[in-house]
C-alpha cells in the first residue's frame, strides 16, 4: 500500500513539473508571437526610400546574373538547363531563348 | 514447318523486315529474321531490340512451325531466286530450313525459334488513326531538323503531341527547330505526348507503299507501335523531358519578307556551293524588294546573288549555314515562304505562305 502511495507522489510530481514546463513555454510563445507582429509592422512601415532601395537591389542582383549568363554563353558555354555549364558547339536556340526571356 | 509461296511477296517480306536486323549485336540471334506461320500466313519479324519489325505475306501453309534464319544469307538467297513456286521445308530437330525451287534447292543452318526475343503487343486503349501522305509529309518536313549526336539522344528524336484532334511534331538539334502540325479526322479525347525516335518515323515514312492507306498508331508508356497494309512496326521511345520549344520561338518580329520558295533555294545551293568550308557560312541582306546572298571562300572564290523579295518592315542583314536553309527549301510544299526576321541574333522564322502548320527556325551565326 505505501508503494502505491509513494508512486502516486512521484507521478504528481511528474506533472508538476510537466505543467510547469508547459507554462514556462506558453510564456515564450506569447512573446514571440508579440516580436513577430512588432516585426510585421515595422516592415509594412518602411518608407518609399527603403522601398525603392530594395527594388533597386533586387534589380542589380538579376542584372548581374542576366550579365553573367550572357557571358559565360558567349564565352562558349550551355546556359539553358539541359546543358548548363557544358561547352557548346555553334549556338543554341535554347540558351538564346532563355536569354531573351531573360532580357525582357 | 512446310509452306508454299511466291518470290515477290517473300522478298517484299524479306527487305520490309532487313532494316530491323541488327548490324551490330552481340547476341546471335538478333542476326536472324523470326519466320512463322499463322493460318495462311508466314510472318516474318526482326529486331535490334530498339526497333522492331513485322510483316506477314500470304502462304499455303501445308505445315506450321516457326523458326529463325540468318537474315543476310536468306535475303541474299530470296533476291536470287527464280521467278518460281518456292517450298520453304524446316527440320525441326535440327534447325534446318530447305528452300525448294524445282529442280533445284539451298539448304540453310538455322538457329531455334524459342530464343528470339518476344515482341510485345501494346493494348489498342490509345490509338490515333492518320492518312499515309500526311504522316509522310509531316516526317519529311520536321525528322531531318532532330540530330544525329547520339550523345543526347532527347534530340535524336521527335516529340510527337497529341491533343484531341491536333497531332503536333517537333525536332531539333539546338541550332534549327522544325514543328508540324495537322488536324486529325476523328477526335481522339487524348492528351498524350512523347519523344519518338526520328529514325523509327522515317523508317515508317519509307515502308508506306500506298498513300492512301490509313496508319494505325498506338501508344503506350514506353512503346509506340505502327501499323499500316501488313506491317507492324514498334519503337521504343526515348525517355527524358524535350524542352519547352515554345520558349524559342519568337513572338514578333522586325523584318518580314516573302519570297518564292524556288528561287531561294536555287540561289542558296548556288552560294553554298563557295561558302567557307566547314562553317557553310553564307550572308544575307535584305534591302527594299531584294535579298542579296553572298557568300566566299579564300581559295574557290566569291557568289553573288540577288532573289526578288517583298519586304515589310527594317532592312536587314544576317548569316545563316547554308545547309539549315536548303534543308528546309527542300521539303516545304508551298510556292512562296515567309521569312521573319528580328535583329542580326535571333533566330530566323521560314513559313509557308498558304499555311500556318508549319514553322522553321534557324539560329543565326555570329560574324564579325
Amino acid at each position: 500500500m505505501k508503494q502505491l502511495t509513494q508512486a502516486l507522489t512521484e507521478v504528481e510530481e511528474k506533472l508538476t513539473s510537466l505543467l510547469q514546463e508547459v507554462q514556462r513555454l506558453r510564456i515564450y510563445s506569447h512573446a514571440l508571437e508579440e516580436d513577430n507582429v512588432r516585426l510585421r509592422r515595422e516592415l509594412c512601415s518602411l518608407g518609399e526610400a527603403e522601398n525603392a532601395k530594395v527594388v533597386a537591389n533586387a534589380a542589380k542582383i538579376q542584372g548581374e546574373g542576366y550579365g553573367n549568363l550572357s557571358r559565360l554563353y558567349s564565352e562558349g558555354f550551355h546556359v539553358c538547363h539541359l546543358h548548363f555549364g557544358q561547352i557548346r558547339e555553334g549556338d543554341c536556340l535554347f540558351c538564346v531563348g532563355f536569354l531573351r526571356k531573360e532580357d525582357l | 514447318m512446310k509452306i508454299l509461296c511466291n518470290r515477290e511477296n517473300l522478298i517484299q517480306g524479306v527487305q520490309v523486315v532487313l532494316r530491323a536486323v541488327s548490324a551490330k549485336t552481340t547476341l546471335p540471334i538478333l542476326s536472324g529474321i523470326l519466320i512463322k506461320t499463322e493460318v495462311d500466313r508466314l510472318y516474318l519479324t526482326a529486331t535490334d531490340l530498339e526497333l522492331g519489325i513485322d510483316c506477314s505475306i500470304p502462304v499455303q501453309v501445308i505445315e506450321h512451325g516457326s523458326l529463325v534464319v540468318p537474315a543476310r544469307i536468306f535475303s541474299e538467297i530470296v533476291k536470287k531466286l527464280p521467278d518460281t513456286k518456292i517450298e520453304l521445308n524446316t527440320n525441326n530437330q535440327n534447325n534446318i530450313l530447305t528452300v525448294n525451287y524445282s529442280p533445284s534447292q539451298t539448304t540453310i543452318n538455322c538457329m531455334d525459334s524459342e530464343e528470339f526475343p518476344v515482341i510485345p503487343a501494346l493494348e489498342e486503349n490509345h490509338n490515333i488513326s492518320i492518312k499515309s501522305s500526311i504522316f509522310k509529309s509531316m516526317v519529311k518536313q520536321v525528322a531531318f531538323s532532330a540530330a544525329t549526336d547520339e550523345n543526347r539522344p532527347i534530340f535524336t528524336g521527335v516529340l510527337v503531341i497529341i491533343e484531341n484532334d491536333i497531332f503536333k511534331t517537333v525536332a531539333t538539334d539546338t541550332h534549327r527547330l522544325a514543328y508540324r502540325n495537322t488536324t486529325l479526322e476523328a477526335d481522339t479525347n487524348m492528351n498524350w505526348q512523347a519523344v519518338v525516335p526520328a529514325k523509327a518515323l522515317v523508317e515508317v515514312s519509307r515502308l508506306i507503299q500506298d498513300d492512301d492507306e490509313m496508319i494505325d498508331i498506338i501508344f503506350a508508356e514506353n512503346q509506340i507501335n505502327f501499323k499500316f497494309g501488313n506491317i507492324s512496326l514498334l519503337s521504343r521511345l526515348i525517355e527524358g523531358q524535350f524542352p519547352n520549344y515554345k520558349q524559342v520561338i519568337p513572338t514578333s518580329c522586325k523584318t518580314k519578307i516573302r519570297v518564292l520558295t524556288k528561287a531561294l533555294l536555287d540561289a542558296t545551293e548556288r552560294a553554298s556551293l563557295v561558302a567557307r568550308e566547314g562553317s557553310n557560312v553564307i550572308k544575307l541582306k535584305v534591302q527594299e524588294n531584294a535579298l542579296i546572298i553572298t557568300s566566299d571562300s579564300a581559295d574557290l572564290g566569291k557568289v553573288y546573288e540577288e532573289v526578288q523579295v517583298e519586304l515589310q518592315g527594317e532592312e536587314a542583314q544576317i548569316s545563316f549555314n547554308s545547309r539549315y536553309l536548303v534543308d528546309v527549301l527542300k521539303v516545304i510544299d508551298c510556292e512562296e515562304i515567309v521569312i521573319e526576321l528580328t535583329g542580326s541574333l535571333s533566330p530566323g522564322i521560314i513559313r509557308p505562305v498558304d499555311a500556318n502548320n508549319y514553322l522553321y527556325l534557324i539560329l543565326p551565326i555570329r560574324t564579325n
